[in-house]
Parts: C-alpha cells; structure tokens; sequence
C-alpha cells in the first residue's frame, strides 16, 4: 500500500532536461511533478479538470496534469511553468503579465501562462476572440481576465 | 509637449517622494508568481512530513453515538487518528463567537463538518484510513431555511436556540413615514449562497520547533486571530504558538476565519512531525464558510414629488450552524437595507439564524451585496411607479453631506454617491444613453 | 495509488491480448483520461491495471474510403477541430469538438471516450446520432460493427462485450447541398457541460428538404433522434417558420429531468429555440457545400 516502491523508471524530457528516474507509480502527473521532482508551480486548484490550474505542456500540447497518467509522460516532453522562463530570462508572456497586471493572488498563474503560451506557440497574432477562447480552461477568481487578455496580446506583439 | 503631459507633471509635483501614486507599479511579488516560485500552502514541505485527511460528516444533523477509529490506527503508515476527546484543550473555535467545535463532539450539524483527522506518510493512506473510520451516527431533523429555523418547534441546531442574533435599526417614525407616502412597493427578496471558490484551496503545515513552540504555515487572512484559536485548542500559552502567513490564492472572507490551522497544529502536536493537510475542491466547499443565503421583506414609500419618507424591512439571514462572521454580516444588513439613502424614517430588522446549511461567514461585500439587490430593485420600482426617471430619483433621495444614515449618523465626509450619479449622468448624456421602461440602458 | 500497473499498448493486438491476459484484474483502456482519472480519483471506478490505448496508430487516424469516413477511437477533439476531412465532410463534428470542454480537455479527450462515456450530455454523440454513424469494435477472435443508437443502449450502457474495444466510428460523408450543425446551451460558452444539444443534417433538393436527422442531447438517458420533428421537415420547403414548428415537434420526442444543470421545464423550453437555431445554420450550410 505504501507508496515507496519507486516501481515505475520515469524517463522523460521535463523542461528541456532528460531525467531518468524511479518512481512510485499509479498517480497523477500533477502529483509526480509536486512530489517527486519539487516542480511546484503546477497548482491544483480543483483536481478534476475544471479549473487549469494544472496546466502543463505534454509534447507542446496543454494537457491537465491532475488527469493525466504520471506514466503516459515517460518518452515524452513536458514543459512547466518553470521551463518557460526563469528571472533575468522571462518569457514576454510572464513579463506583460507582470506589466499588464495580469497577476493577484498568482495561483492561476501558472496555468494561465502555460495556456498563453501554447497558444502563442500554435498562433503567433491571436485575435482577441481566439485568446479568450485559448484561456477559456483556466480559472482566475481576482482579475475579471481582462488584464490578461491584454497581456497576451502585449507579448503576441513583442514576439512578433 | 502636449498640454496633457503638462497637466501630469503639475500634478505629480504634489506627490514627490511618493513615487508609486499615479503610476503604474509591478506588484512585489509579480516576479515569483509568474516564473511559479512563489510558495503556497500546500508547496511547503519539511523533511519527515506527514499528510493530514479529514473525515467530514455525511449527515447535516445527527447525533454522533460511537466513533471506531481502531482499524484506521492499526494501519501501516498511520501516526494519528484523533477525534474531539483526544483535544488537549477547548473544542472550540470561531472568529467572532467560539461556537464551532473543532471536531464533532456529541453531534454534527452541517454536511462537512470534522468528526476525525488522520496523519499518514503518504496522502492515498491518509485517504484509506479516514475511509475505515467507522462513526455511527443518530439522524436528526435539521433546520434548512431560516424562516422554519426560527419557529418555537423548530428543532435545535445550537443548544441555547437557533436565532444567533437579532439586530433592531430605528429612526424617526416609520409608520408617520408610511401615511405620507403616495406611492408604497412592497417585496420578498431572496439571494442565494455562494462560494468564494478562491483557486487555492485552503492548507497549512504544522511543526514543533526545537524550543518547543509550535509552528504553523498556512493561507490565511488573519495569522494573529488564528495563533489565539489554535493556543486554545492545543491548550498552549499564545506565545507558544507561531503563525506564518504562506502566499495566499486568493481568500474573499473565505480565510478570515481558522481553516486547516488547528487542525494541523492537533495532528503535529500528537505526531511530533510536520503535518501538512491541504483541502481538495470537494472537502473545501462542503466544510468551508460561504455566503449567506437571505430571504428580506420590505416596504418603502415615497411622495409623488419622489421623496423617499420610510423603509421597513426584515432580514433572515441562513449564517449555517455555526456563527463564523455571520453574526457581523447579517447585522450589517439591518443598517444598510436602505443603501446610500436618506430616509427620514427607518425600521429595520435582521435576524442571523443557525441552520444546518453549509456555514456562512464573511465574504466580499460582507452583507451590502444582499443589501444593494434589495434597495437598486426597491428604487427602480418606486421609479417606475411614479414615472420619474431612475437616475433623478436617486438623485433626489441619496445621501448628501448634512443628511444621516439609518443609524442617525450624520454624513459629514465621503460622501460620494451625488458626485459618483451626476457623473453617470453626465456620461450617459455624452453616449446618448437613457433607461427604458424595465430600466435597461438603451 | 490510483492503479497498480500502467501498460501503453502499440497495437490493437496488444492492447486486447493484454485484457485477455488479466482476466482476474481488473482492467481498464485509457485514452484521453479527462473521464476514467477523475473516476478513478474519486474511486467510483477501481483499477488495478490501466492499459494506454491512445497512442495507437491504426485508432489515431481520420481517414476516408469512398464515401465513408471514418474515425479512430483516440482521435483527439482537436485533432477532428483541425481536419480538413472532417471540414469538407462532417463539419458538425468540428463545430462539437470546438465546443467540448476548452484547450486542455481538446487535447486530451478522445472520441472514443466520448461515446464509452454514454452520457447523454456527451457533446460529440447527438452529431454522430445525426450521421447515422455506425461503430466498429474489436475483439481478440471478431471484429463486428453496428449502429450507434443500437451499441448505446441506456444511460451510460453500452452493448460492450467482455474482452472488447471501441475500435473506431464511421459514417456516410456529407455530399454537396447538404449542410450540417451543432449547437450547445451550458453554463457558459466553454467548459460547461450541455444542459440541451442539438445536432442536425440536413439536404435541400430543388427547394425542398430531401433529407433531415435532428438529434438531440441531454433530454433523455440517451441520444433521441426526433422523428416528430423530422417528418415534419420532410419534403418541405425549409424556411424559418418551418423550423421554429421543427422545434416545437421536438419537444414531443424528449422526455427531461430535473438536475443540477436545469429543469425539464428549462430543457423543454431551450429544446425549440435550439432545434430551430441548429436548422437554420445547416440549412445556412447546404449553400456552402459544408
């Protein structure tokens, strides 16, 4: 029952890093991450795909870690918030959302920049309508989203 | 330079030294937030850390008879099961009043509330655990709206009665008011309760310092308040209890009160480990405060010159079982039924009622949201009824300097709804904007 | 743990010997997960073994043959979002899958999970309820395909076979002068789960409807195909009186509940304004050719 078996060999790319690694299996992504790598700017906001607090990249693609399999990531890419962009080398969409006031309590932040960025990776001068359909997974209880809206509109601008 | 510019620089000399008013600033914590480095409640770990798991009550009212925590403790990888009788000190806590106990003693009263905390190496056999705890339990009748929780049979959420407090707003006279009045609306308001839903979810971690003084993270609204409530639970002098404020995700009220602090604190005491418990979505909403539900009668009359002359109203709010802020939330209520209104004549009541609803306590708003649904709908009907446009109306009726409130307060600074109405007028003038007849804006 | 045991599966072969192998343990197929992780989570559903299925090749693909299209179980809603095949010949599956969920769950859910599933409320069935699609399942010793409406056979039942798998979907393209629709009243716009949906099909021949399939979603415990409101429509000149009568036949067909989500009083009311407005649009579409 308890968890230690570590019965699971996790080898993966995690943010442009290859690890190789043994795990205990049969958990989600999101816990994997949290748990066994110290990642922990993946948030749980809801545990059941509502809320995209979760949100991470798995082979580019936005995927909800919290309902993802830990195992279905191995041999694959995953990107989190902290292989997006670090201080002194930020991502445009974490620098307009600092500037744009697109952040308040932050524990949609994440999430919200994993889904900006996507969608700034498939479409590089998203119209307004397509941004807020691109984040329309993500929850944010503090700033009414208009902010950050404006945000990936300011980044789609400077990465063009 | 463009006048603009001047005008900014003009105005920005007055503020010297005080860079940050007028501009644009980035938060402080902006940076940790966007690169995901900033540490919420539940991103904190020590080594040796155990997770908590609450056993919730399924029922809303029901006595709790016998509690079996025997196979949950003989677990591999179990540290603690504790019920109310393992509480070194009092069960009981609450921000405003300490009415809530901590863990169900001798009943439960809402669907959520705490009967049992495990603390186990790992979160599924925390889970498993609470899952094996076998409570037996007496339903009761419950109270579920407050209007059958304040009738003489109602059945008891709270022992000494189900009505928390009754707060009495009186000004001139009410009934005067009424006889003057050409025009009366009368109507039932109902508002429904809500839940904060702030992203993260509340959790702390728990420790005992080497010197022995008990340390608690946790995202809170009020570390101060809550180092007050865990000492008398854990029976510990307050300077041995240390509260840290985490990053929060968000609160709205739903933090203002303990949470997991006590909770966790209970779990480290008996462990002697960090314990760190964190809600999902499920355990947050059902055991957490939300807002109150309230069901308001009231009249109000006015002259045909639209003059506001009296407001009577009664309030029952639905504060759940326990009081949390709601007794301040509620009583609120009574004092702003007429919103930013002069009335020469004012009654209003308010009732905070227990039920064995969901717990309500403090929430944005904090009882004026109830509040303006009832007094915007009564001036927009009194509008209507004497054909006068709904923005002179509350032109004519709003507070100004001079006038008091329903408290007989008089108004005498920051007073702003006459400026804030004459500048909506102003706009909707520059948008060709009016009110129709059902008091769209067109 | 949510499950013991992980397997990814290469091939159909694998995926079915692997069920075949472990017929003491309980076994589950994965694809998109966005359903089977929260159950699992919440332990509605046990586990011990969970064998990936969604990176199968031969279930991954949109493809055609003649007149049939036909859809792998593990294509992804964003997959059928983007295909140009799906544009051309079944746009009300593209229309549904923008409509499902938001990014992430496009990502990750599948249609096969979609109609495993078996919730009325599953946005992609009333569409291929319109298209009269027909369903292939696999086995280790048979293959064996029928009707959609006849596989689902209740509130989340299905007529699965121990031992068997959701292999795929097919259905009759759509051909030019016909047009195709799906409309959806939530919560909100994403992420809300259907309170009514309406998919229709419908043909125009020389200035009367030759062919029309109205199916509607979250008014019963499955998928019902309105024939009230079919006959109705049939060898009429389509117009949007016509359809707002389509409408109100519809109601005749359903047969709501009480929710969380809505009243049947709520859902019979939406169900005429929604038929007429799916109408409109695909009659809008037989002009376009899509």
């Amino acid at each position: 029952m308890i968890n230690n078996q570590k019965d699971v060999l996790m080898d993966l790319v995690i943010n442009n890093k290859h690890i190789s690694i043994r795990a205990g299996g049969g958990r989600c992504l999101l816990d994997f991450l949290r748990e066994d790598l110290s990642l922990m700017g993946t948030k749980e906001g809801c545990g059941e795909g509502e809320c995209g607090s979760c949100t991470v990249l798995l082979d580019g693609k936005a995927v909800l870690s919290c309902m993802t399999p830990m195992e279905r990531a191995i041999g694959r890419e995953v990107t989190t918030i902290e292989g997006v962009g670090r201080p002194g080398n930020l991502h445009p969409l974490q620098q307009a959302m600092m500037e744009e006031g697109g952040v308040q309590c932050g524990f949609c932040t994440p999430g919200m920049i994993m889904s900006g960025v996507e969608l700034l990776n498939r479409k590089s001068n998203p119209n307004r309508d397509e941004i807020v359909e691109g984040i329309s997974g993500n929850l944010c209880r503090c700033t009414g989203y208009r902010k950050i809206i404006t945000a990936i509109e300011r980044a789609a601008e400077k990465m063009s | 330079m463009s006048d603009t510019q001047e005008i900014i620089e003009i105005k920005f000399a007055d503020h010297r030294g005080y860079v940050p008013i007028g501009s644009s600033v980035i938060r402080e914590d902006a940076l940790a937030k966007v690169t995901g480095q900033a540490e919420y409640s539940g991103d904190i770990s020590r080594p040796g850390m155990l997770h908590g798991k609450v056993l919730m009550s399924p029922f809303p009212h029901a006595l709790v008879k016998h509690i079996d925590t025997s196979k949950a403790a003989r677990m591999q990888g179990v540290h603690a099961v504790l019920t109310a009788k393992d509480i070194p000190g009092e069960n009981v806590f609450g921000i405003a009043i300490a009415d809530q106990q901590v863990l169900a003693d001798k009943k439960v009263r809402f669907v959520g509330e705490p009967v049992a905390l495990v603390a186990a190496e790992d979160p599924f056999i925390a889970a498993e655990a609470v899952r094996s705890i076998k409570v037996e339990y007496e339903p009761l009748q419950g109270v579920f709206d407050p209007l059958a929780g304040i009738k003489e049979d109602a059945p008891r959420v709270q022992e000494q009665g189900n009505i928390l407090l009754h707060t009495k707003v009186r000004k001139g006279d009410y009934l005067k008011g009424f006889a003057d009045a050409d025009v009366v609306v009368e109507n039932v308001y109902r508002t429904h309760g809500q839940d904060h839903v702030p992203l993260e979810p509340e959790g702390g971690i728990a420790w005992i310092e080497n010197d022995g003084v008990l340390t608690i993270y946790s995202s809170s609204q009020y570390v101060f308040r809550d180092r007050k409530q865990v000492a008398r639970v854990l029976n510990l002098p307050v300077n041995r209890v240390r509260s840290v404020n985490t990053t929060v995700g968000g609160g709205f009220g739903r933090k203002d009160d303990v949470t997991v602090e006590i909770l966790v604190s209970l779990l480290a005491s008996a462990t002697l480990k960090p314990v760190r418990l964190v809600y999902n979505r499920h355990e947050s909403m059902m055991t957490q405060t939300h807002r109150h539900p309230t069901i308001t009668r009231v009249r109000t009359g006015a002259t045909k010159e639209g003059k506001l002359t009296s407001m009577e109203g009664v309030v029952y709010g639905d504060t759940g079982p326990y009081s949390s802020l709601g007794i301040f939330v509620i009583k609120k209520m009574a004092l702003h039924l007429g919103g930013p209104y002069y009335f020469p004549n004012y009654k209003c009541d308010s009732i905070s009622v227990y039920t064995n609803n969901p717990i309500a306590g403090a929430f944005r708003g904090f009882g004026i949201f109830q509040s303006a649904i009832v007094h915007e709908q009564q001036m927009d009907e009194l509008a209507a009824k004497l054909g006068i446009d709904p923005l002179e109306f509350r032109l004519k009726n709003c507070l100004r300097e001079g006038l008091s409130f329903s408290t007989g307060q008089v108004m005498n600074e920051a007073c702003g709804i006459a400026a804030t109405l004459e500048r909506l007028k102003e706009y909707m003038a520059e948008h060709s904007l009016r009110f129709s007849r059902n008091m769209e804006v067109v | 743990m949510m499950y013991k045991t992980y397997h990814v599966a290469q091939s159909i072969e694998e995926a079915l010997s692997l069920l075949l192998k472990s017929v003491d343990r309980k076994v589950r197929f994965i694809a998109g997960g966005t359903d089977l992780m929260l159950q699992l989570r919440e332990r509605i559903v046990e586990a011990d073994m969970l064998v990936d299925i969604s990176v199968i090749p031969e279930m991954k693909q949109i493809s055609q043959d003649g007149s049939k299209i036909s859809i792998g179980a593990v294509v992804s809603y964003s997959e059928m979002r983007q295909s140009d095949l799906l544009k051309k010949n079944g746009f009300l599956l593209v229309e549904a899958s923008k409509l499902i969920g938001a990014t992430q769950i496009q990502n990750m859910g599948t249609i096969g999970g979609n109609i495993g599933n078996a919730s009325p409320a599953g946005d992609i069935l009333p569409c291929l309820y319109a298209l009269d699609a027909e369903i292939a399942l696999q086995s280790a010793d048979k293959k064996r395909s029928m009707p959609l409406r006849r596989f689902i056979t209740g509130y989340r039942q299905l007529d699965l076979q121990p031992g068997e798998l959701i292999s795929g979907i097919s259905f009759e393209a759509l051909q030019p002068g016909m047009g195709s629709s799906f409309v959806k009243f939530g919560a909100r716009q994403a992420q809300a789960i259907s309170i009514v949906s309406v998919a229709a099909v419908l043909q125009v021949q020389a200035g009367k409807i030759s062919r029309v399939a109205i199916a509607l979603g979250s008014v019963a415990p499955t998928i019902v195909r309105s024939s009230s409101a079919e006959e109705l429509l049939l060898s009429e000149q389509p117009s949007p009186d016509l359809f707002e009568k389509a409408g109100e036949a519809a109601r005749d067909d359903i047969s709501p509940i009480d929710d969380i989500r809505g009243s049947a009083a709520f859902r019979r009311y939406i169900t005429q304004p929604l038929v007429s407005q799916a109408l409109e649009t695909a009659w809008r579409r037989t002009q376009k050719q899509i």
